[in-house]
């Protein structure tokens, strides 16, 4: 078994949410996800997304794009560390700015565009801090 | 003779009245002498004849007696107390036979008569045909015959003559003083007629002289004025008149001073075309403004024609035709001439064309005006602006690499993650032939989209140099393919209200230039001032031959104080890394000068709004290539 073989096993029982206002992007992290994890929601924007996760089974992942419409990605993931600090959330941003951001806001923030080598080391990270 | 009377009419007034009184009044006199001194002549010579004639009959009687008696002592007696007459020359008794029986001048006694006369009488005596006193007058004697009868004998003849100087001498001397009686009055009728002539023809003489100094150019001498009488009243009236002429040559001369100084002021130059005799005249500015002396160059229309560029020529004779065809049409024209050193230079003409009664066009009185500096300036000016232009043009592309920045994004990271799966796929080997597929197709759809942007990119940057024709609509749809992500990125709602279905023959890519930098500005007033809820609306009308649209924003407005000041160039209310200054300035340029339509800004309720109207068609040319 190679590398993302073995993360697959490891990760697969998790629920991921993923929240981006572009269709075509929410769509295929949505299917790059599947490959890995058996339950992946996706969300408009934040306010959806926080209401899912609400409403919900709690999710262990949220990958979030930052310029989103009605609330920013790195709101979104300050909102949902207050709840729960054990949540995994991702940043993924296509602007370098980072003014007021604090790394206790998010587990990882990703630069795009996301290729497989900076999902692997998400997904590394991801392992590690659950502990699998 | 008829020369002579032509010269008399050619004579002063003066000497007419003179000579014309004086002659008629002459020849009058001269009549009445004459008739007075031929009565008095004919008195005379009458008196003589009787006095004759009666000395004759008395002289016959004292014959008879003698004779009868036979005593020729006695009849020499009485010869010798008659010859005591005065005028007697001589006297004599004459036989019937012919010979003289009594004579005063003794020698001629016995001797037979041999005159015409005598014997003539004689012969009518012996007939007793005549017997009474028979007298024939000549210029210096009268001789008178007569019959001595004794009963109804017959007995001889007596002839007397007497001398006839006396009396005409008398006649002379009566003419020759009434001769001189005629010229005493002749020269006492010159002198009085000269004395009232003279006092009458004064005031018209002085009159005259007054005209004759006016005519010699001095206009202030005035005809003297006094007393009554119809000499005054002309006198006066023909002052009147001369201030008249005074006044009217002074109100001239200012109006061509006037005329002067405004045709020196202006520097134009003049001419005056005499259409009907084809002849024209310039002035010496308006040869100098073409570089000639005055001598230099000919008063000709030839000389006119061949000063005009050729490629100006059809448009100044239209001009010209134009501004004959009817009055009230002013000819104008903007053309190039040669000057003597054989530049071209600009000049403005403009005339105006004179009628006569029939409607012909006659005459036409213009001027040149020299705009080569402006000309110049205004080519600057326009260098300038070009300049302005690609400047502008410079800023829009900067800005719209930004704006293409933002719209690649997406289609980029939709192109990576399909990439991304496809490699996962792999890694994971879980390939699925659907799966792949499907993938590239999403890339080539990304792909396809990337195209048509670079493709928009590069036809905005195109300079389009023919007009093409568009609609409004199409110019916004294409302006949100530009930028509608980076609207989309500040939440930015971009809204088309299209009420025209009609179609624009314009410059399409500059209109997209302009409608960007209105949608950017409209962005960037949203994005600075935190409008919640932010949108830019976009209407687009028909008018009758335009179209109009308006772009407004709920961004709160343009500050009252600048909204007079936005479309100036290098004004800006943005720092120095997001504005330029030019992109309102550039708007309006395009809009105005090559689009040849209007842009006006103004605030709503919400916001600020621009509002465009753009001729629907126009044939103007783009200066823009």
């Amino acid at each position: 078994m190679n590398d993302l073989q073995i993360i697959r096993e490891k990760i697969n029982p998790l629920r991921v949410l993923i929240v981006d206002d572009e269709d075509a992007i929410l769509e295929g992290m949505i299917s790059f996800m599947q490959k890995f994890c058996g339950h992946v929601d996706g969300a408009k924007n934040g306010e959806i997304a926080l209401k899912m996760v609400q409403e919900q089974e709690p999710y262990d992942i949220v990958m979030t794009d930052v310029r989103m419409p009605k609330m920013t990605g790195w709101e979104l993931a300050r909102e949902l560390k207050n709840r729960d600090q054990e949540i995994f959330v991702a940043v993924m941003t296509g602007s370098p700015e980072m003014d007021g951001i604090r790394s206790e806001d998010c587990d990882i923030y990703m630069a795009k565009p996301i290729d497989i080598d900076k999902m692997k080391l998400m997904l590394e990270a991801l392992i590690e801090k659950k502990g699998l | 003779m008829i020369k002579n009377l032509f010269k008399f009419t050619s004579l002063s007034f003066r000497a007419q009245l003179i000579y014309g009184i004086g002659f008629f009044l002459t020849f009058l006199i001269f009549i009445f002498i004459y008739i007075e001194t031929s009565n008095n002549n004919t008195s005379t010579r009458k008196r003589e004849m009787t006095q004759a004639a009666d000395s004759s009959l008395v002289f016959a009687s004292m014959v008879k007696t003698w004779m009868m008696s036979n005593d020729y002592v006695g009849l020499e007696e009485a010869l010798d107390n008659f010859s005591m007459y005065d005028d007697l020359i001589f006297a004599a008794v004459i036989s019937m036979d012919g010979k003289v029986i009594a004579h005063t001048d003794r020698s001629l006694l016995g001797e037979y008569v041999a005159d015409k006369e005598r014997i003539l009488f004689l012969k009518q005596a012996h007939k007793k045909q005549d017997t009474k006193v028979k007298i024939l007058q000549y210029r210096d004697y009268i001789d008178i015959f007569k019959v001595i009868h004794n009963n109804d004998q017959h007995i001889g003849m007596i002839h007397l003559r007497f001398d006839q100087q006396q009396a005409a001498h008398e006649i002379a001397m009566r003419i020759y003083e009434g001769v001189g009686f005629g010229l005493l009055y002749l020269l006492a009728t010159f002198v009085v007629l000269y004395l009232i002539v003279n006092t009458f023809t004064r005031r018209l003489s002085s009159l005259f002289e007054t005209i004759r100094q006016v005519h010699k150019g001095d206009k202030e001498v005035r005809a003297v004025e006094d007393g009554t009488g119809e000499l005054n009243i002309l006198s006066h009236e023909f002052n009147l008149m001369l201030d008249a002429i005074t006044l009217g040559e002074k109100v001239l001369q200012k109006t061509k001073e006037q005329l002067d100084y405004a045709v020196k002021g202006t520097r134009d130059g003049l001419w005056d075309w005499d259409v009907d005799t084809d002849t024209i005249y310039f002035s010496p500015r308006f040869k100098e403004i073409m570089g000639y002396e005055d001598n230099e160059f000919p008063n000709s229309l030839k000389a006119w024609e061949a000063s005009i560029h050729p490629d100006d020529m059809a448009k100044v004779t239209q001009a010209i035709e134009l501004s004959h065809s009817k009055p009230g049409i002013f000819y104008e024209s903007i053309h190039r001439i040669l000057k003597k050193d054989g530049n071209w230079i600009w000049v403005m003409d403009r005339a105006q064309t004179i009628f006569n009664e029939e409607g012909k066009a006659v005459r036409m009185v213009g001027f040149y005006t020299d705009i080569t500096k402006q000309k110049q300036l205004e080519q600057e000016l326009l260098e300038q602006e070009e300049m302005m232009i690609a400047q502008s043009r410079h800023v829009a592309m900067g800005e719209m690499i930004g704006m293409i920045a933002h719209q690649w994004r997406q289609p980029i990271t939709v192109i990576a993650m399909g990439a991304n799966n496809m490699l996962a796929d792999i890694a994971l080997e879980d390939v699925h032939i659907e799966n792949f597929k499907h993938e590239s197709q999403q890339i080539l759809k990304q792909t396809e989209y990337l195209s048509k942007t670079i493709d928009d990119f590069r036809t905005f940057f195109r300079p389009n140099k023919e007009k093409d024709e568009i609609k409004v609509i199409d110019i916004f749809n294409e302006a949100r393919q530009i930028m509608g992500k980076s609207l989309e990125n500040h939440n930015i709602e971009l809204t088309f209200v299209d009420n025209s279905n009609e179609t624009l023959l314009t410059y399409s890519r500059e209109l997209l230039q302009v409608v960007l930098n209105l949608l950017k500005n409209a962005k960037e007033a949203l994005e600075a001032r935190n409008t919640k809820d932010p949108y830019i609306n976009v209407t687009i009308e028909n008018l009758t031959e335009s179209i109009v649209f308006t772009v407004c924003d709920n961004g709160g407005g343009i500050d009252k104080a600048i909204l007079e000041r936005i479309f100036e160039p290098y004004f800006s209310t943005k720092d120095d890394k997001t504005g330029t200054g030019l992109g309102l300035y550039m708007s309006k340029t395009i809009i105005e000068k090559h689009l040849h339509g209007t842009i006006r800004a103004s605030n709503d309720e919400k916001g600020a709004c621009f509002t465009i109207v753009l001729p629907r068609i126009f044939n103007g040319e783009s200066t823009n290539e």
